[in-house]
């Protein structure tokens, strides 16, 4: 490993790195070729964690004999394991290191003493784990002693986790609390152990510890809410981190990827995560990103400084029918350009869930699951903004930067489709552009920047992402056909275009190939394109798949309640982004 | 070279006729044992059983006495692990005015926390049943037994996580044809009913009438899936939710099997339909078969329209990825379905027949 150019310079490293997720598993090779590192290949399987197959190694393997047929650079040996490190002859490779979010969720109770304090952080922390709620328990829980024990008995959780108190703060309440607690972890016992965390008030500790004794290993982090405007997530985060990490050890074959590793294995989103940080570290500005896997559904904004994660770890693009828990299937109708019965959209999501692999082959089919995918990412977004603006408006953060992945947006057949799912279900505003990782290497770049910074740097500078193109939200409140944005493109020497989009639609200018394009965007009079109402914008960008887009169509988003009215907007919406 | 290393693997279903078929039967938690090595066994007799243990009693001793936290141990008369009668005394504070707290119920003391006790008590037991027809190959000490027999065996992808057992008689002679309540009569009580889909909640009500122990089906629609665990027999789906007809070789076999000793195991995490060989039958299998990989050959069910529930055999594999129809890349196998038609599938919408 080497955390320095002049080493680099010196000793070029090769590195291979995978990511495990429930349904795919990839593996990319990283090396040095013309002075710098680059993604030289990857290869896409589905992943083999769960019967049939009951190996994740298998899938791992595949995708690495994929790799080698695509590279031609052999990287196992005759008895299929990993060539490490790479020899003089060409083979093998001098790194492995692997992210996953193949195990299973820990499935979590939460007890503390108020839903919209101590368990609002709770939640925070947690949602940077593949963690799932499955109950909580607080002050204003009307259920006894006997009813939180029988919850317990029937959800068996993996985790309990408890916070609550400030430090120094309120304590008569809270240990009545675990006391009861205790009871039912201590019968539950009888069929499981959980892991049991608390991260509450640090004076009453001895005393947790002391209601706890020593049946149970009590995990102590630092309080989640020091202060009542304070918190201090990143020790719990560390600690639960871990307990999935030891979650991993459930998968069949995993111990032969951890002898391979030369780190222990980071978790897919975390992995993103720090990918993100480095978008936002190179570009000095604020990055989302949205991952549509298909068991979890993970959001995350990084500035330069920092970055919040949510992992919503209850449904993905596979694990579709728990959407039909946050949404209705007119929810999920209204974004069809066709007439449905509601049993067919059950039937479909159910049948998805069952077959999560399964991949749309009909024109239909592929809408219904872009019309899903919109609700779940939706859902997440209402549900983050809300957690961590306290904002009921579910509207993003300004941002400069998107970044996506997930196969069903990167996998899109047309990428102006990926885009219109996008802007409906996260509804952003303001000027950003947007970047698929179609090759699905951005934790892997997580991973490898854990490795060597360097490497990841350079192969993110040589480019591993397709720019779909630009974006620009005007926001404010217009009349049909009423010009809310003038956009003026340098199209090179002396001639300009100028283009006047109206409110409701959607405006594609595509770019010039291969060249910067100088573009000057002035909203109407009560219109604001991030920097105020009626403030104009003078920017230059790079051609992209799309090119410029313009989302006119108003913010929050409102559809037409009559059924054929609203069907043909949206077919108007997906030709006007390309079909 | 390397090219050919390339192993694709598929999602697969075991259809499998003539084999050699291990089940195991395991109690929840620890308990006792009865079945021996050797034993034949039939499907309704009991093979293990424990007592229910989930029901919990805290008993608020040291608030009943008013005796402090610190002080209520020296004043148990019982220790952890002890059973206990009703009318037991529990606890005794000794004094001018000797008080004591006796047991309210039967059961075994589990735990001693904040001044309760916590009460174990039994409301029955949980046994388990062996399901199957066959001989105990081996024992798992405190848990169960695995059952061998020579038979047939499908998986299925979605049950109402019951059990059942008993003749099997097969209502359709196509996989496409949904129960209807013309199929059913009086003589199919105790039977394990098979038929191509399930669309209508009245065949099935009537079924629960009759009093069928189980049903075979190649689908359901969702709305029903919520209905039919709640009828009092299990339910074992081979194919899919939705309309999906019941696959060719799973309704062949089924056909085969008419009036055989069938088992539905709907509580394992792929449910599975054992069907007990009338004659020992000649094995041409064992066991479970491994994990198929997509080759020329090998024959599969297509899980996506527009070919949904439609069977053939794979002809091609392509080492390229390719663009489907509607523009998504895949890379997947060229398949000849049973009317000849050639179709490219992606190895995502395939499900391996495996025998």
């Amino acid at each position: 490993m080497t955390d320095n150019g002049s080493q680099q310079q010196a000793t070029p490293q090769s590195f291979l790195i995978a990511d495990c997720g429930h349904v795919n598993t990839t593996v990319a090779l990283f090396d040095v070729a013309v002075d710098s590192y680059h993604l030289i290949a990857r290869a896409t399987v589905g992943t083999t964690a769960e019967p049939p197959w009951n190996d994740i190694t298998l899938g791992v393997r595949q995708a690495i004999h994929r790799l080698t047929a695509v590279s031609g650079r052999p990287l196992l040996d005759r008895k299929e394991n990993l060539i490490k490190p790479a020899r003089a002859n060409g083979s093998g490779v001098d790194h492995f290191a692997f992210s996953t979010s193949a195990a299973a969720p820990l499935q979590t109770i939460l007890i503390g003493l108020s839903d919209d304090v101590s368990l609002s952080s709770a939640r925070r922390a947690l949602d940077n784990v593949y963690t799932n709620e499955i109950d909580k328990f607080d002050l204003s829980d009307d259920r006894d002693e006997k009813e939180m024990v029988k919850a317990f008995l029937k959800l068996k959780p993996d985790l309990i986790f408890i916070t609550g108190g400030t430090d120094g703060g309120a304590e008569k309440r809270l240990l009545t609390l675990i006391k009861s607690a205790n009871l039912g972890i201590n019968v539950l016992r009888s069929i499981k152990t959980p892991h049991l965390v608390f991260a509450g008030n640090k004076e009453l500790r001895e005393r947790v510890q002391h209601i706890i004794g020593s049946k149970v290993k009590l995990i102590v982090t630092d309080n989640v809410r020091p202060e009542l405007n304070h918190e201090n997530l990143d020790d719990a985060i560390k600690t639960v981190s871990a307990l999935y990490t030891e979650q991993l050890s459930t998968l069949a074959g995993i111990d032969t990827l951890k002898k391979w590793s030369d780190l222990a294995p980071l978790l897919t989103a975390q992995a993103f995560a720090i990918s993100s940080d480095y978008f936002a570290s190179l570009n000095g500005g604020t990055v989302v990103g949205i991952d549509l896997g298909s068991h979890s559904v993970t959001l995350l904004v990084a500035d330069p400084d920092l970055h919040d994660l949510t992992i919503n770890a209850d449904m993905g693009s596979g694990y579709a029918a728990k959407v039909l828990a946050v949404s209705t299937v007119q929810d999920i109708t209204r974004w069809l350009p066709y007439e449905i019965k509601e049993a067919a959209v059950r039937d479909y999501i159910y049948n998805k869930s069952l077959h999560p692999r399964i991949i749309p082959a009909t024109e239909a089919e592929l809408l219904l699951e872009q019309a899903f995918a919109r609700e779940m990412m939706r859902h997440v977004v209402n549900d983050t903004t809300k957690q961590w603006l306290q904002s009921d408006d579910g509207r993003l953060p300004p941002f400069q930067l998107l970044l996506v992945r997930g196969r069903m947006l990167t996998n899109a057949p047309r990428t102006g489709q990926a885009l219109l799912m996008l802007l409906d279900a996260l509804q952003p505003t303001g000027i950003f552009a947007v970047a698929l990782d179609t090759y699905g290497v951005l934790s892997a770049l997580g991973t490898l920047a854990t490795l060597d910074p360097l490497a990841a740097v350079q192969t993110l500078e040589n480019g591993v992402l397709q720019n779909l193109g630009w974006v620009v939200v005007p926001v404010g409140k217009g009349q049909p056909d009423q010009i809310v944005l003038n956009v003026t493109l340098n199209a090179g020497s002396d001639s300009k275009i100028e283009v006047e989009v109206a409110y409701g639609t959607i405006e594609i200018i595509p770019l010039e190939p291969n060249r910067k394009t100088e573009v000057l965007l002035t909203p109407a009079r009560r219109f604001d394109i991030g920097l105020g109402q009626g403030v104009a914008k003078k920017i230059s960008i790079q051609s992209s798949s799309v090119g410029l887009l313009i989302d006119a169509r108003g913010r929050p988003l409102t559809l037409p309640d009559d059924d054929e009215e609203r069907q043909s907007l949206i077919r108007d919406w997906i030709r006007d982004v390309g079909g | 070279m390397w090219v050919d290393k390339v192993k694709q693997y598929t999602h697969s279903t075991a259809v499998q006729a003539a084999a050699m078929i291990r089940v195991e039967r395991m109690l929840p938690s620890k308990g006792k044992v009865i079945a021996r090595t050797g034993q034949a066994i039939s499907p309704a007799q009991i093979i293990a059983r424990t007592p229910e243990r989930g029901n919990f009693r805290a008993l608020p001793v040291a608030k009943a006495l008013g005796i402090s936290l610190k002080s209520f141990k020296k004043h148990l008369l019982v220790k952890k692990g002890d059973r206990i009668k009703e009318g037991m005394p529990l606890l005794r504070v000794k004094g001018f005015r000797t008080r004591e707290y006796t047991s309210p119920l039967d059961g075994r003391l589990y735990d001693i926390n904040n001044g309760r006790l916590i009460v174990q008590y039994r409301t029955g037991w949980i046994e388990v049943r062996a399901i199957v027809a066959g001989k105990v190959v081996s024992r798992t000490p405190e848990r169960g037994v695995t059952i061998e027999l020579s038979g047939s065996r499908i998986e299925g992808v979605w049950s109402t996580q019951r059990e059942a057992f008993g003749n099997l008689k097969v209502l359709s002679h196509k996989g496409s044809m949904p129960l209807a309540p013309f199929q059913l009569n009086d003589d199919l009580a105790d039977h394990i009913i098979a038929t191509g889909r399930l669309t209508d909640i009245k065949p099935l009500e009537m079924a629960a009438d009759i009093g069928i122990r189980g049903l075979i089906a190649g689908s359901i629609t969702a709305d029903l899936t919520s209905i039919v665990k709640r009828l009092p027999y299990a339910v074992i789906i081979t194919d899919g939710i939705g309309h999906q007809p019941m696959a060719e070789p799973i309704l062949q076999l089924l056909q085969n099997a008419d009036t055989q000793l069938t088992s539905l195991l709907g509580q394992q995490p792929r449910p599975e339909i054992i069907i007990a060989s009338s004659d020992g039958g000649v094995v041409t299998a064992t066991h479970t078969p491994p994990p198929a990989i997509a080759e020329a050959g090998q024959i599969v069910r297509v899980l996506q329209a527009p070919y949904y529930g439609k069977t053939g055999k794979i002809i091609k594999i392509y080492d390229k990825i390719q663009r489907m129809p509607i523009g998504i890349m895949a890379y997947g196998a060229a398949v000849q379905l049973e009317d000849e038609q050639i179709v490219f599938v992606p190895y995502a919408n395939l499900d391996a027949i495996i025998g």
